[in-house]
Formats: structure tokens, sequence, C-alpha cells
């Protein structure tokens, strides 16, 4: 019977200090060579997360992973590198990972994340960002940038490419030189500046309200819808376009570009359709109980 | 004839006058059925767009769910132009064609959440339903205005989007599953 005993405090007590160890932030300072060009796929639950660009085919991991961790995976194979921090799925105590993640400059990223943030700068091979409350800060990324979250916020700087960002509740505020952009939110707010010609604008929310200013390349395509969320558009004087600004009753048109006024229809609704220049672009904008309103930048 | 017998005798006279103009329609309608570009675009671009680790399924289920109504004949898709003139009076509204592409895949997913929202992050959990609110919300909305223009293709464009939303919303918290076993 004794022996039984202790053999049971035994076992108590290892349990104990094996949880213990569970609970401790366990550091990690790791690398692995890669293709210069690969994937890098990152998952994430909670924490900080940082993937930074540097000139080597190295992909390095250091940092300290969540306390709650049950299995890190840092492996490469062909060009695709994985990176995963596993979690359970009920994480009530503990802290995040904070890792910092160097990639090679050519490399393409996809990152998925829940509650972490995450800070992207110099990736030029491609980015897919997601998030559910984190924020995402890029910068300096290229190529084709797709960046999404739930609540969390959306800050793009100094970056070139097809850009795609996305939202439920969070704010955008995205700096970019691109030819092609899309935003999309619920309820979220947006603003967007490009320097370079926008050929390709998206921009669609029901609630939040969208600002642009953007030089309008020739043969633009713009397209903007809400319900009753605002969408402002700051184009250059110059703007090469048919514009056609539409809202149904309560929402507003305003024209700040010509001397064209809307007309207001029998249900209170607006409609504005001119042209400027030759009219080889289109900046077609439309919604229920918004504001709609177009000015030179 | 009384007031009453006058009235039920107009009644069945309109309703005559409505079965006549459904059955003119009827005839009206075109053998074939094509989907507009619309739906189908983005559900194509999006399949065949690769996805490194959290596969979109509800998109093969939706497509699924759109392919059913389009080989059963229930799938029409006004036209950007006079659409609410040309549609013909059997076909659903463009609107509910979404909400029946969508439904299924909707309540699947709600229920995985509702199934595992007592082993979640109750952190992650509050954003989730804060924002899942926010959605409706905003299907409310777009759905008032359908009221009025159950026909606008930049209104169905954006319901649709709002549902994909949500749909990714509860897919980044759950884990991947495939369409085989919804």
């Amino acid at each position: 019977m004794k022996s039984f005993s202790l053999s049971l405090m035994s076992v108590v007590l290892a349990s104990l200090l094996c949880s213990g160890a569970a609970m401790s932030a366990e550091s990690v300072d790791k690398s692995l060579e890669v293709k210069a060009d690969g994937l890098v796929e990152v998952e994430n639950v909670r924490g900080k997360i940082q993937v930074l660009a540097w000139d080597k085919a190295e992909v390095s991991v250091k940092g300290v992973l969540d306390s709650e961790t049950e299995q890190f995976i840092f492996e490469t194979e062909g060009s695709t590198t994985k990176i995963r921090i596993k979690t359970p799925n009920n994480l009530m105590r503990g802290e995040g990972s904070d890792l910092v993640i160097r990639v090679p400059k050519a490399s393409r990223v996809h990152a998925s994340l829940v509650s972490a943030d995450l800070t992207i700068k110099g990736v030029r091979g491609g980015t897919e960002g997601n998030t559910v409350s984190g924020d995402i800060k890029a910068e300096a990324l290229g190529e084709r940038i797709e960046l999404n979250a739930v609540s969390g916020d959306l800050v793009l700087r100094d970056s070139e490419g097809r850009t795609e960002l996305g939202t439920v509740s969070g704010e955008i505020d995205a700096e970019v030189d691109s030819e092609s952009v899309s935003i999309s939110t619920v309820s979220g707010n947006a603003k967007l500046s490009s320097g370079k010609g926008v050929a390709e604008l998206k921009l669609n929310t029901v609630s939040g309200n969208i600002d642009v200013r953007a030089e309008l390349a020739p043969k633009a395509r713009v397209e903007g819808s809400s319900v009753s969320g605002d969408l402002r558009l700051f184009v250059n004087k110059d703007v090469d376009a048919v514009i056609e600004l539409n809202t149904a009753a309560g929402g507003d048109v305003v024209n700040g570009l010509s001397d064209h006024r809307p007309a207001r229809g029998m249900i209170g609704n607006e409609e504005l359709e001119f042209r400027m220049g030759e009219g080889s672009g289109n900046i077609d904008l439309s919604s229920v109980s918004g504001t709609l309103e177009i000015q030179p930048r | 004839m009384s007031r009453n017998d006058k009235q039920t005798t107009g009644h069945v006279q309109d309703e005559v006058q409505a079965l006549r103009r459904l059955k003119q329609a009827v005839a009206e309608l075109p053998a074939d059925i094509q989907p507009e570009r619309d739906l189908w675009h983005g559900i194509e671009s999006r399949l065949a767009k690769p996805k490194a680790s959290h596969s979109r399924w509800w998109e093969m289920a939706v497509a699924a769910g759109v392919a059913a109504m389009v080989s059963s004949g229930v799938l029409w898709f006004g036209q950007r132009t006079g659409s609410e003139t040309a549609m013909p009076v059997t076909a659903l509204a463009a609107y509910q064609q979404v909400d029946a592409a969508y439904a299924p895949v909707r309540k699947v997913a709600l229920e995985r959440f509702q199934a595992q929202t007592q082993g979640m992050d109750p952190a992650v959990r509050e954003t989730v339903v804060k924002n899942l609110a926010i959605i409706d919300q905003a299907l409310s909305e777009i759905r008032l205005a359908l009221k009025d223009r159950p026909n606008d293709p930049v209104l169905n464009q954006l319901l649709q989007r709002t549902y994909e939303q949500e749909i990714d919303v509860l897919n980044a918290v759950l884990p991947a599953q495939n369409v085989e076993s919804i």
C-alpha cells in the first residue's frame, strides 16, 4: 500500500512538472536553406509575428513560442517551407508566440493567423495575410498582395503590385503604387492612395466609408458600390472617363470635378452621368443611401 | 348578385387572368437557361485559385448548389438593363438564387461554429460573434434595399460578397473541412 501511495505521488508530481514545462514559453532559433523564390507558409494563433525579407536563400525563425504550443513544425520540401505553431483550441491562459521570421526577398508568403498581429516587410514574391482580430502592418511588398482581417486593422505602405484588401469591421489604410486595387469591407472604413496610375479599382462596402486618392490611368475601370456607406474619389483633373454616379432614395451625389449636377428622381434617388475628356475609361459608383462624391485631387 | 358575390367573382376573374399571364410567361421561357457570368465568375476564379492551407470547402458547396439550380432550371439571372421587366414570373429573384445557393453552406458553417464555441478562446469567440452580428446587420441592410430592387445586379453581388465574408469569418476559426463531409 505504501509503495502504491509513493508511486501515485510520483505520478502526480511528474504530471505537475510536465504541465509546468508545457506552460513555460520555449525559445526557438532555427534556420533552413530554401529555394529563393519558394512559398513560405506561416500558421499561428496568437501573439506577434514579424516576417522580414533578406537576401539569403534561407528561412530563419527566432523568438519565443506560444506557452501552450503542442507542436512546432518547421520544415521545407521542394519549394514550400512550413512554419506552424500548433496549439489547443481552448487558449484561455498563457502568452502567444513572439517570432521574427526571415525569408528570402523573392519568396511568396502565406500567413494565417487568428488573434496574432502580423508585420511583414520587403517580401517581393507575393503576400497573402489573413487574421481574425490581429492587425496587419505591411511595407514594401511586391507582386500580388492580398490582406484580409475580420476586426483587425490593415496598414499597407510603399508597396506595389495587384492589391486586394478586405475586412469586416477593421479599418484599412493603404498607400500603394498599384495599377489594380480592390477594397472590400462590411462596416470598416478604408483610405487608399496610389501614386501610380490606377487602371482597375474595385470598391465594395455595406456601411463603411471608403476614400480613395488616385491618379487614374487612361481607360481606367472603376467600380464601386455601397448600401449606406460613402464612397469618395479624389482623382486627377484630367481624368478621361465616362462617370456614372447613382443612388437610390436617401443617397447623395456630389460632383466637384465638373459643373454637371445630379438629377433627382421621383423617389429621391440621384443620378449623374457625364464625360471627361474622350471618355475612354469608366467610373461607375452606386449606393443605396450613401454619399457618392468625386473631386479633383 | 350580392356585394360579396360580386367581390368573389372579381377575385376569381383576377386569378384567372393571373393564371393566363403565368401560362403565357411559362410558354415564353427560354428552353436553355444559362446563368449570367457574375456568380459563376467569382466561384470559378476562386476554385481555380490554389489554396495553401485552408481549403475553402464551402465554395465548392456553393458551386454545387448553383450547378444543381442550373440543371433544374431554377436559376435565372436578370440582365443589368431592364432586369425587372424582363424577368420571367416563375423564376426566383436573383437574390433568392443567391440565398438558396448559400443557405446550406451557411447553415453548416454556423452549426460547426456553434458546436465548437465552448472550446474556443473566449476573446476570439467574442470577436467572431461581434462580427457575425455586424454581417447580419449588413445583410439586413442589403435585403431592405433588395426589396425595392430585387434584381439589381450590384446589390446582388454585394449580398453574395457579404455571404462569402460571413463564411470566411467562420472558416478562419474552424478547422479545414472537405466538401465531401458536408
